[in-house]
């Protein structure tokens, strides 16, 4: 029989738990926003735009993101994140204030509201940082994951402090488009990507039961990554245009590359089961590798398919990895967290009803076909944001289902004197 | 601890979080005068604050690309 694990420095079940039901609840305010603004918006500057994007990536993506960082990170390094629980709250309730005011003023165009929100966006990112900086360098391991993380946390500075100073820009003291396109790159190529691929090098052969990926890619990919981007960053504020347009290509690069690895190490798994998760991740490489090509040919020709661009990598290529990764870790976390109070007759495989995540998933796939008609008939924009709120709400219910079968196994725990 | 008998317990084809599961049950039956042998296709990095508080010590033996073994014993 099982005899239960050790696991001290994991933080309470909740944490991660409640970053991830809040996520969801911005993912079903991003469907109701898109479904309200969608069809009088024409451009990615417009601040109905902007508001709409920073709650899809802020509101659900950080939240992702710092739950996963404040669970894996402790576990893996075998130290814990300073007063987690103290800490996960505080950086919880400013995040939220802060995207609430900074949508609210990109929807009133309220300077003060974009200043606080602003304020206390940049204010929860750098202390999120210290503090995964700090539990990393208290930790003796340095291993080629670890520092995958410290490279997605420089990134995620940086891009911070240029999406602080872009937001100046609306007020008329810097140029906001430059600072805004250094924002992005270091936040979607910096941050975003290098976080997925260093969670990736652990789930995949986790999971999936597949060959880990090869020592150059976990140890080169974020060093390579990071000094195309401080390229890019010069290229950007030199205005040097050569440079700037081979930064992206090699960016662009890199994800096709990461992407093709991705596809290939699936491909190989030793036992290839049908599994809704794989389906779900070739879809997100697949678009990772289109995204790409689109992002490449978009720069080399000069058109302007911004819009298309940002929707197959945002909404076909980090929703989905998201989505597939979600799926995999809060099963493994409830069961992790349950075994650690030694309660042993939970099933990762009971966690969440496999047919839910099934019928979440297909609805997801179904808005996204629905968005591709959007080009053709704009009026489609509402029908698959429709359908897109139901994948949501299905989803924050999965996740809440997994938190029930928590809370009812957790009853068994047996108190030792 | 060369002369200690060597079990094996490989779990590479097992997908999470069996790996763990078996190893974790191998560990708390594991007598004295007996040698874990773990092998994996990764580096299982929960695993190892639980060989230290059972009391256990452990050897890493091949650590490279998709291949992963050491020897824990008491």
């Amino acid at each position: 029989m099982f005899q239960g694990l050790t696991l001290e420095q994991a933080p309470p079940y909740i944490i991660p738990i409640k970053f991830y039901l809040t996520a969801v609840l911005y993912l079903i305010a991003f469907s109701i926003m898109t479904f309200t603004y969608a069809l009088h918006v024409s451009s990615r500057y417009e601040y109905e735009v902007i508001a709409i994007t920073h709650i899809f990536t802020i509101g659900f993506i950080a939240h992702i993101m710092f739950g996963s960082l404040f669970q894996m990170l402790p576990v893996m390094l075998s130290t814990a994140y300073t007063n987690v629980v103290k800490n996960a709250k505080t950086i919880h309730i400013f995040l939220n204030i802060g995207i609430i005011a900074f949508v609210i003023g990109f929807l009133l165009n309220s300077t003060p509201f974009l200043y606080l929100g602003g304020i206390l966006l940049a204010l929860s990112f750098l202390y999120f940082c210290f503090l995964s900086l700090k539990t990393i360098f208290l930790s003796e391991a340095f291993n080629a994951l670890v520092q995958n993380f410290v490279a997605s946390f420089v990134a995620l500075l940086i891009a911070v402090v240029f999406g602080f100073t872009a937001l100046l820009g609306h007020f008329g003291f810097v140029d906001t488009i430059k600072y805004g396109n250094i924002h992005i790159a270091f936040m979607l190529f910096g941050w975003v990507f290098i976080l997925i691929i260093s969670v990736s090098y652990k789930i995949i052969p986790m999971f999936f039961v597949a060959k880990e990926f090869p020592s150059f890619l976990q140890k080169r990919l974020y060093i390579i990554q990071l000094i195309l981007l401080f390229l890019f960053a010069y290229a950007q504020m030199q205005e040097e245009s050569l440079l700037l347009l081979a930064s992206k290509i090699l960016l662009s690069s890199s994800v096709i590359i990461f992407a093709i690895f991705s596809i290939k190490r699936l491909k190989q798994r030793k036992r290839a089961r049908k599994d809704i998760s794989v389906t779900l991740w070739y879809f997100a490489m697949g678009n990772a590798i289109l995204t790409s090509l689109l992002f490449i040919f978009a720069n080399l020709l000069h058109v302007n398919i911004s819009f298309y661009i940002g929707f197959f990598a945002l909404f076909g290529t980090i929703y989905p990895l998201i989505n597939a990764m979600l799926y995999k870790i809060i099963p493994f976390l409830t069961w992790f967290h349950l075994s650690s109070n030694m309660v042993f007759d939970a099933e990762m495989g009971n966690v969440i009803a496999k047919k839910n995540m099934t019928m979440q998933i297909n609805l997801y796939f179904f808005s996204f076909f629905l968005f591709l008609f959007v080009p053709f008939l704009h009026s489609f924009i509402l029908l698959a944001t429709i359908v897109f709120l139901f994948s949501s709400l299905l989803l924050f219910v999965n996740i809440i289902h997994a938190k029930k079968y928590y809370n009812e196994y957790i009853k068994k725990k047996v108190v030792f004197e | 601890m060369d002369t200690k008998k060597e079990i094996l317990l490989d779990v590479s084809e097992l997908e999470a979080p069996y790996p763990l599961v078996e190893a974790v049950n191998a560990l708390h039956v594991l007598q004295d005068d007996e040698v874990l042998v773990f092998r994996h296709r990764m580096n299982p990095q929960m695993l190892f604050q639980n060989i230290l508080s059972l009391g256990l010590q452990y050897e890493i033996t091949k650590e490279n690309e998709n291949e992963f073994e050491m020897r824990i014993y008491r």
